[in-house]
């Protein structure tokens, strides 16, 4: 498998040192890294507040909601179709769990009952587009809807408060230092890099993006992967969701309400292509991470109000942008 | 003559492949000429340089005694050259109309939907014998009429020579003879006409002479009066055996595969029984149905009827996934749409739907893989710089061995193979034959389908011919010319006979 | 004779069915003067169904068409605030027959074609909350936006007088919100305080919830926050901590809006002091006036402002309990 070329010792050397940092360069998520690194920087000097411990965690457990549920959409847009659902699925889920609470029902049910609603999405989702073939783009459009009329009718646009210092603890409470969502979040993160890297079926997520008749054809079960996949995005934004209220403290109808857009920018921004076949979690986490600090600096750096929005667009066009050109 | 098209030498090659080698074709204006070949023969290539789509590398044309030179297709319609397409041109959201005034007819100037404009397409309705208003939607029409209206543009454009492309395929048997006599009357009109068809039997009906074409030469041109169906396959395909013959071994006594009246959508009539280490070739032109067959057997198409035993036990497959768990895997025909995936790394193309070979409960062994991977590089001779580079950037002849040997690593009981060498280079294709022969010596049970008549013949003990969607025949090697495969090959209408 | 019975049975569901459709396609057509004299029929319509503070209105308007005769009444809106789903909504509902419409406008130009078509064919269109101004709706039952923010920025400059004030906002370009913000900078006239900042988190709780806790964190010295709306009072109190120790420190908070979770923030030492207003009390008010127009004419005043009152330490009892007891519908 190597190069049968002769050349002389040193310049071999020279060039596989240099090839080997250029094959670095290629990797979009050290790219994503070190620009984030930069933008940073940046940010610390212009801002005394930024690397203030408060401000780190605030931001750390901001992003953590959508980092979640995004790791969940990469799984999705790997196999090269899309969950638009994602927001309406963490509103869903995290009311459903408040209402089973304020039902009476313990903690840790609740929470599982908010999870599975959001599974029970996926699960809609996946029939819709595997077994009937409506393009996802529209079945999940259709979903965002529905789950979000759910989320509302069943406290009639009202909100859901009362929980236990336990949940809240769940939301916004630390350990060693860390905030505990982000905790969750790197557990479901190397979790998910690790079967997207260590298991048949990970990899042939990429195979079914990358072509989906040739892995259709190679005997992977194709459409067994992409129900699996739809249902994992609907419990990670479950579980989203869930912490989420925990972080509030409360369950609001209109939670997440247009998130959907923040978590497919974040995996966009992370590597992914939507057309399927690229992605890695780490890359995701990075992109959800450029959100929150940009979201952060918006803050710091007192940037105008009507152009807060305007600056975030920019960004994420900025970042998929930078992507396509190494495409 | 001093009328008509004259054809001298006429050579294309692209790159350092030549695909035409130096043919002479003579259109006299009322002369039906049919041009024959098998697949790659050459046949559309010499269209398309008479057509203008094309220019030829060597060669002239000479149109009415003066020479004849088409930089555009456009240049070919003004000198009065039509091609009607295989694939019909039609716009279905436009009207009739439109669709007739879109090659921009010479010397009518007609509005829009004015009187005028009706009162032209009508007439050339009224002379292809197309009934319909001019105002109807394009939609509307069936692929015979789509055809019609084809030949309506061609006269449109005042062709004097119109080439039909494979006219009659997509065509049932009513149709091929409405075409037919609508041929045969612009031959009465004074068209020259080139007609392009593997339907040997129009081609004797109608036909008044015949170029045959065989890799790219001329190797016949013939008086249809003085010539017979028998004569023209046999110069169509006609060789001497190939060379792989004496290389194959005897098949093993162990029954493998046992297809019983299996039936898709697209074919029908699959029926053989193949043993262990034969390995049965899959015949026929393009559209008889043998790729479809392939699918089936691999589950990659939904059955109608029929049933599959693999080692004397009954297999249901509903997909491919199925299929590789019987033990069937396919080489798929179309290689960059169907087998690689373009952007993974060749490593990954080598073990994808398979990675439980080297995996326990489901988690990869990074080393058992790698080792895999190394031995398949080597044994395939596949040739790269490293496993981790795309598979994409491998030739053509490489990446179909990684296909192979992805398909060859879980030790399958039948290897389906589909076109195992379109697009790969000499080296290549001899390694992979090889490959197939050796395989069978090791007891796999193999069905290769190919186009390529050659391929097919030399690989395989037996052969399985396919017609016109259906099965239509399972024949010995021994039987198993190139001749008579062809025969069996070559469609025929109900009413018609072989021998003449 | 069981295929006798089987077609008189479909010959019946086919009957049954045309006629169903055809009087319901006719009640279509019907004149409204054609309905019982003095039954008046009203549709309230939201900016969102998603919003918990219109429950309030809901309550304040059904009690009131409780206590009055002959009055029915139908609250209808979109899932999540989108002027184009609530603009058909009032479409809908002029086709429907109603009498009388109050509805709260997502976007005052996308609202007003919809309310001036409705007016057109004799309904009577009330706006509440959020206007639409130029429209020909009969009046508009709010507070003084301007005014609410003038006594928000009155109430700052009357404890402290110089120093950073940070402004939490919706969604910006909202109408309401930018006359409340106006109103405030107008009560801090005069003072030196300087206005460093103002974001906005439209109209998402956790991004509220984010924005104070990072704005805090990032000017140590900030004297005041205003919020424009009471958004991060929706969340539970103990997940911002920051804004206790803002308060407790000397820092002055004043919100808009008296909900419970508002007088809990002031209750338990998250914010200094609230401009509350009664969303109960736009149900009722709007209530009242379509009812009078509609039955005898009563043309209202334009606009009609509700009362403003102001909610800090020195009465923060009473208007808990009152909260507690209402369960927040007063």
């Amino acid at each position: 498998m190597s190069l049968n070329e002769q050349a002389p010792a040193n310049k071999r050397d020279r060039e596989t040192t240099w090839r080997r940092l250029s094959i670095l360069w290629e990797v979009p998520e050290l790219r994503l890294l070190i620009a984030i690194l930069i933008g940073l920087t940046i940010l610390a000097f212009l801002s005394d507040a930024f690397l203030t411990g408060r401000n780190l965690r605030s931001v750390l457990l901001g992003f953590s909601f959508v980092g979640i549920a995004a790791i969940g959409q990469l799984l999705v847009i790997i196999t090269g179709r899309i969950d638009l659902s994602c927001g309406s699925v963490m509103g869903l889920a995290g009311m459903v769990c408040a209402l089973t609470m304020a039902a009476g029902m313990g903690m840790w049910l609740a929470m599982t009952a908010g999870i599975l609603a959001g599974a029970a999405v996926g699960l809609f989702n996946g029939i819709f587009s595997v077994r009937f073939g409506i393009t996802s783009f529209i079945v999940t459009l259709g979903t965002l809807q529905i789950a979000r009329g759910i989320t509302v009718g069943l406290t009639e646009g009202g909100t859901v408060t009362g929980f236990p210092d336990l949940f809240l603890f769940l939301g916004s409470g630390r350990l060693v230092g860390v905030p505990v969502p982000v905790i969750i979040l790197i557990v479901v993160g190397l979790i998910v890099a690790a079967f997207l890297r260590y298991t048949g079926a990970g990899r042939e997520l990429y195979a079914i993006g990358g072509n989906e008749s040739a892995a259709r054809l190679a005997g992977v079960p194709v459409k067994r992967l992409q129900y699996a996949v739809f249902v994992a995005s609907g419990t990670l934004a479950g579980l989203a969701g869930v912490l989420l209220t925990a972080r509030l403290g409360a369950a609001v109808s209109n939670a997440a309400a247009g998130y959907e857009l923040t978590i497919i920018a974040a995996v966009v921004i992370g590597g992914a292509s939507l057309a399927g076949g690229f992605g890695t979690a780490f890359g995701v986490v990075l992109g959800a991470l450029l959100i929150a600090f940009v979201n952060n600096a918006l803050v710091l750096l007192t940037v105008p109000t009507y152009w807060q929005q305007t600056f975030i667009g920019a960004v994420i066009v900025a970042a998929a942008l930078l992507d396509r050109l190494r495409r | 003559m001093s009328e008509g098209l004259v054809c001298t030498g006429l050579a294309k090659t692209y790159g350092r492949v030549a695909v035409v080698h130096g043919v002479d074709l003579s259109l006299c204006p009322g002369e039906i000429r049919a041009v024959v070949g098998e697949n790659g023969a050459g046949k559309s290539t010499l269209m398309k340089m008479i057509c203008g789509i094309v220019e030829p590398t060597r060669g002239t044309m000479v149109l009415d005694g003066k020479p004849l030179v088409l930089p555009s297709p456009r240049d070919a319609s003004r000198a009065g050259i039509v091609i009607v397409h295989q694939e019909l041109q039609i716009v279905p959201a436009l009207n009739l109309a439109d669709n007739v005034m879109l090659v921009r007819p010479p010397g009518i100037m007609a509005v829009r939907g004015s009187r005028a404009e009706t009162g032209f397409v009508r007439s050339l309705f009224n002379k292809v014998g197309l009934h319909r208003d001019p105002s109807e939607r394009a939609s509307s029409l069936s692929a015979a009429e789509a055809q019609l209206l084809e030949v309506a543009k061609a006269l449109a454009l005042r062709a004097r020579f119109i080439v039909f492309d494979e006219p009659t395929s997509a065509l049932p048997p009513a149709e091929v003879d409405r075409l037919l006599g609508l041929v045969e009357a612009l031959r009465r009109e004074g068209l020259g006409i080139l007609y392009i068809s593997h339907h040997l039997s129009e081609i004797m009906r109608i036909a008044d002479s015949i170029t045959i074409l065989r890799d790219g030469r001329l190797v016949g041109d013939l008086r249809k009066d003085d010539t017979s169906l028998d004569e023209i396959i046999t110069r169509m395909v006609d060789r001497p055996v190939s060379l792989y013959a004496n290389a194959l071994k005897p098949r093993k006594p162990e029954l493998a595969v046992h297809a019983k009246g299996l039936a898709t959508r697209s074919v029908s009539g699959v029926e053989f029984e193949l043993h262990a280490g034969e390995i049965l070739g899959f015949a026929g032109l393009i559209g008889s149905g043998m790729h479809d067959a392939a699918m089936a057997l691999v589950g990659a198409h939904l059955w109608i009827a029929g049933t599959l035993e693999i080692d004397g036990r009954d297999v249901r497959l509903s997909s491919p996934h199925d299929a590789a768990r019987a033990g069937i895997v396919l080489v798929p025909e179309e290689r960059k749409e169907q087998a690689i995936i373009p952007d993974m790394s060749v490593h990954d193309n080598l073990h994808v739907g398979r990675y439980g070979l080297n995996s326990r409960n489901g988690i990869l062994n990074i080393r058992a893989l790698a080792e895999t991977t190394q031995r398949l590089v080597l044994d395939f001779n596949i040739r790269l710089s490293s496993a981790s580079q795309a598979i994409s950037t491998l030739s053509g002849g490489n990446q179909q061995k990684a296909v192979v040997a992805r398909c060859v690593q879980s030790n399958p009981r039948l290897l389906i193979v589909s076109e195992p060498t379109r697009g790969v280079d000499i080296g290549a294709k001899d390694e992979i034959h090889q490959r197939i022969i050796d395989l069978a010596a090791d007891g796999t049970a193999i069905i290769v389908v190919s186009s390529e008549l050659d391929e097919v013949l030399a690989l395989s003990h037996r052969v399985a011919v396919f017609s016109e969607r259906r099965m239509v025949a399972l024949i010995d090697k021994v039987e198993a010319t190139p001749t008579r495969v062809m025969e069996l090959a070559t469609p025929r209408r109900k009413r018609d006979h072989v021998a003449e | 004779m069981t295929k006798t019975v089987e077609l008189n049975r479909r010959e019946l569901i086919k009957r049954g069915v045309t006629v169903a459709i055809g009087g319901a396609t006719a009640t279509m057509f019907l004149p409204r003067k054609a309905r019982a004299q003095g039954s008046v029929s009203l549709a309230f319509v939201p900016k969102a169904l998603n919003n918990p503070v219109f429950e309030i209105t809901r309550a304040g308007a059904e009690d009131r068409v409780a206590e009055l005769e002959g009055v029915s009444f139908r609250w209808v809106g979109p899932t999540t605030t989108d002027a184009a789903a609530q603009s058909q909504i009032i479409d809908d509902l002029v086709v429907q027959g109603v009498d009388g419409i109050c509805l709260s406008c997502n976007d005052p130009a996308a609202l007003l074609p919809a309310i001036n078509r409705a007016m057109n064919e004799g309904v009577a269109v009330i706006t509440w909350d959020a206007d639409s101004p130029d429209s020909q709706r009969l009046t508009n039952v709010a507070i003084d936006q301007e005014a609410a923010g003038a006594m928000a920025g009155q109430q700052m400059a009357a404890r402290i007088q110089s120093g950073k004030v940070a402004i939490l906002t919706g969604t910006p370009g909202a109408l309401n919100l930018e006359q409340r913000r106006d109103g405030f900078l107008r009560g801090i006239d005069g003072t030196n305080l300087e206005v460093i900042a103002t974001d906005p988190n439209f109209d998402d709780v956790q991004r509220a919830v984010e924005i104070v806790e990072q704005r805090i964190n990032a000017t140590p010295d900030l004297a005041g926050y205003f919020f424009v709306g009471m958004w991060p009072f929706f969340a539970d109190l103990a997940t911002m901590p920051q804004l206790r120790q803002f308060v407790s420190d000397g820092g002055v908070c004043v919100s808009l809006d008296a909900l419970s979770g508002a007088i809990a923030a002031v209750e338990q030492g998250y914010c200094s002091v609230l401009i509350g207003y009664s969303w109960y009390g736009f149900g009722t008010s709007a209530v009242d006036v379509l009812v009078d127009y509609i039955r005898n004419g009563v043309e209202p005043a334009d606009p009609l402002h509700t009362d403003l009152f102001i909610v800090d330490e020195s009465n923060i009892a009473e208007y808990a309990a009152l909260d507690r007891e209402t369960e927040g519908k007063w």
